[in-house]
């Protein structure tokens, strides 16, 4: 097995935090993860921090290690090389005050299809100590879903609402959201960030939301991790990153600001680069991802709704 | 504690009614026919038959042709029940509680709410280990009353039936859960782990336990005359057969046998040396073959009278039962205890 290389804290490698940063919630440090020996790497040597109050947007194509990066923090994945941590502690080493800090979402907000609703909440105050039901069944009545209606009748939307809901009753400071939004249609993504906005503000909790839909993540999330390849290639705020960024025509640029060219869908060809100037036109986020996704594919690529 | 076992039963519930039902319908069926055949009356003045094979009176014959009829319609069938539905449902009950729960990925939901694994699975393998329990024993119980009635009849359980009633039949069903749901954590697919948890419960009772069963013989057989049918008088005989031999009691064996072991060529050698070669005379009616077989035959019916059966006692027939149960249980608990670290080693899927 290959032994990668583990940045300590204060590596070059590890983004810095601003001084006034409080302690990160959420840590990766050189984590590395491949499933098979000899295989790809689905994350390599991501190196990042999450601080608390944020609600920070993990967004990349499929395969980018979104989800492994995800579960890992909460102990479902061991890493081939380097380190998480959760609240400074590591799932490796104490799953259970790891599990303890997080409010779960899984990317197929699997719910057991012969429960009620109702029984998922009986089911979660057995399973975690704390767990607050009247405020998980208090939003589950204002998104009008029954706590008698059993979970294998409930949409895609629903059963995501419900998940989430039950995060939320958790009472965890962090919340893990692996692509909740995937299988939704619009008007449900639009509740379910709503209802995840509202939760995570009025707390004071950190949530990270993995999603390959950037247009959603824009309005919910004030932090913006671009993941491309099993690598972080952007980590900032999002308003600052999009102000940072300039469009302009491929080939007009010096090479040195350029983050990379890509085409547009009608096949216009852009670059997009570091700069502030007034003058030239910002990108929108999904053109500032994907900058980003192509220059860790390193080649062109056209937009499209989707990253994916 | 009492909601976590209700909602262990919601999602479990058509298993726990499948195997309950099973057992249910077979301990009935068991108490039936066990019914039938002690209003038979059959008791041990019917013992032993006579050199024709003829019990001891008319009556006696009727009755152990009823007994007969029985046996071999539904009695057959209990009997097949008996030896097989423990360990089935063991395998219904056992195999989805991790499985499903890995193949509906319902896992990803409950371990990220429940800080510790060893409690999720506690809480739901302990009450579908409970109530296979219960039904277990109260099968267990019939299994073990159905068989006294055949020992009536000296068809009582033989050794491929040890598991088939009382403690053994309970310990068998509480192995096949145990080891239904580590195959079910290991594979995370309730089919794959269905057929290969019955394979392994299947190769356990068959070629495992033949093993065991073997060894305990051998070490529990004795020597008894071939002839002896004191058995017929009151006792079962024999569980187990072992070896044959023929001995002559007059001179020292080995190893515990009964005498010196001999075979029918050291008679022939010893009826030539004494009487000579045997006259050739196809009809034996001749005076000169009727002078070599009245020296011969005192010689060959030692032989007769020399043949021993290597066999187990049936009063051995409990110690069998014990250690079955004990190997069931010590396989089944293991099986349960390595389920924990497999399950929070697991990745959910």
């Amino acid at each position: 097995m290959v032994e990668l290389p583990v940045p300590q804290v204060g590596d070059p490698d590890l983004p810095d935090l601003p001084v006034s940063m409080p302690s990160p919630v959420l840590e990766a440090i050189g984590a590395s993860k491949r499933y098979r020996r000899g295989g790809s790497w689905a994350l390599r040597e991501v190196s990042l921090v999450i601080a608390p109050g944020t609600i920070t947007a993990l967004v990349g194509p499929n395969g980018a290690g979104k989800s492994t990066l995800i579960r890992s923090w909460i102990g479902f994945e061991g890493l081939t090389g380097g380190s998480v941590r959760i609240m400074g502690i590591d799932p490796t080493a104490d799953r259970a005050a790891a599990v303890g800090s997080i409010g779960y979402v899984s990317q197929s907000t699997a719910l057991y299809r012969g429960l009620t609703v109702a029984d998922h909440l009986s089911l979660a105050r057995t399973m975690r100590h704390g767990f607050d039901a009247a405020s998980a069944e208090l939003r589950l009545e204002q998104l009008d879903i029954p706590l008698s209606q059993k979970a294998g009748t409930l949409s895609g939307g629903q059963a995501a609402q419900v998940a989430l809901c039950i995060a939320l009753g958790t009472g965890a400071p962090v919340l893990l959201l692996d692509e909740p939004l995937a299988s939704l249609d619009p008007l449900a993504r639009h509740d379910f960030l709503n209802l995840l906005v509202a939760a995570v503000r009025e707390r004071g909790a950190t949530a990270l939301l993995s999603s390959h839909i950037v247009s959603d993540v824009q309005a919910a999330c004030d932090q913006l991790i671009v993941l491309g390849g099993g690598r972080v290639t952007l980590q900032a705020p999002i308003a600052q990153s999009v102000a940072e960024h300039r469009l302009v025509a491929a080939g007009t640029a010096p090479p040195e600001i350029i983050v990379a060219t890509f085409a547009r869908p009608g096949g216009e060809s852009i670059a997009l680069i570091h700069s502030s100037d007034p003058a030239l036109p910002p990108p929108t986020l999904e053109e500032l991802v994907m900058g980003y996704l192509s220059a860790a594919r390193g080649v062109t690529a056209a937009t499209g709704r989707r990253v994916a | 504690m009492s909601r976590a076992v209700w909602l262990t039963w919601k999602m479990h519930r058509f298993e726990v009614i499948a195997g309950v039902l099973l057992i249910g319908l077979l301990a009935i069926s068991a108490w039936i026919v066990t019914g039938h055949i002690t209003s038979l009356g059959l008791s041990d003045a019917c013992w032993p038959r006579d050199a024709d094979g003829n019990y001891a009176t008319n009556a006696c014959d009727s009755l152990m042709n009823d007994f007969y009829s029985i046996t071999s319609s539904e009695g057959g069938f209990v009997r097949i029940g008996l030896a097989l539905v423990a360990p089935i449902v063991g395998l219904i009950l056992g195999v989805p509680i991790v499985a499903r729960e890995l193949e509906l990925r319902t896992t990803s939901f409950a371990w990220s709410l429940q800080a510790s694994r060893s409690h999720w699975l506690a809480s739901r393998a302990l009450p579908m280990l409970l109530v296979a329990m219960v039904a277990f024993v109260v099968l267990g119980i019939m299994g073990s009353m159905f068989f006294d009635t055949l020992a009536v009849g000296r068809q009582g359980a033989a050794l491929t039936e040890v598991a088939s009633g009382g403690a053994a039949l309970v310990a068998r069903g509480f192995m096949a859960v145990g080891v239904a749901l580590l195959v079910g954590a290991l594979t995370g697919r309730t089919m794959p782990a269905f057929i290969i948890a019955a394979i392994v419960v299947v190769a356990w009772s068959v070629m495992g336990v033949t093993m065991i069963q073997a060894q305990l013989s051998h070490g529990w057989a004795v020597w008894t005359p071939s002839n002896d049918d004191s058995w017929q008088a009151g006792q079962l005989g024999y569980i187990a057969y072992v070896d044959h031999g023929n001995f002559d009691t007059t001179k020292p064996g080995e190893d515990g046998q009964p005498g010196a072991r001999f075979d029918f060529d050291t008679l022939d050698r010893e009826a030539i040396a004494t009487c000579g070669n045997a006259p050739d005379d196809d009809s034996g009616e001749s005076a000169e073959f009727r002078a070599w077989a009245d020296c011969a035959d005192p010689i060959y019916q030692r032989g007769n009278d020399a043949g021993w059966n290597l066999t187990v006692p049936a009063s051995r027939y409990g110690d069998y039962v014990a250690v079955d149960t004990l190997a069931s249980l010590l396989v089944g608990g293991s099986a349960i205890l390595l389920t924990f670290p497999v399950v929070a080693r697991r990745r959910p899927s």
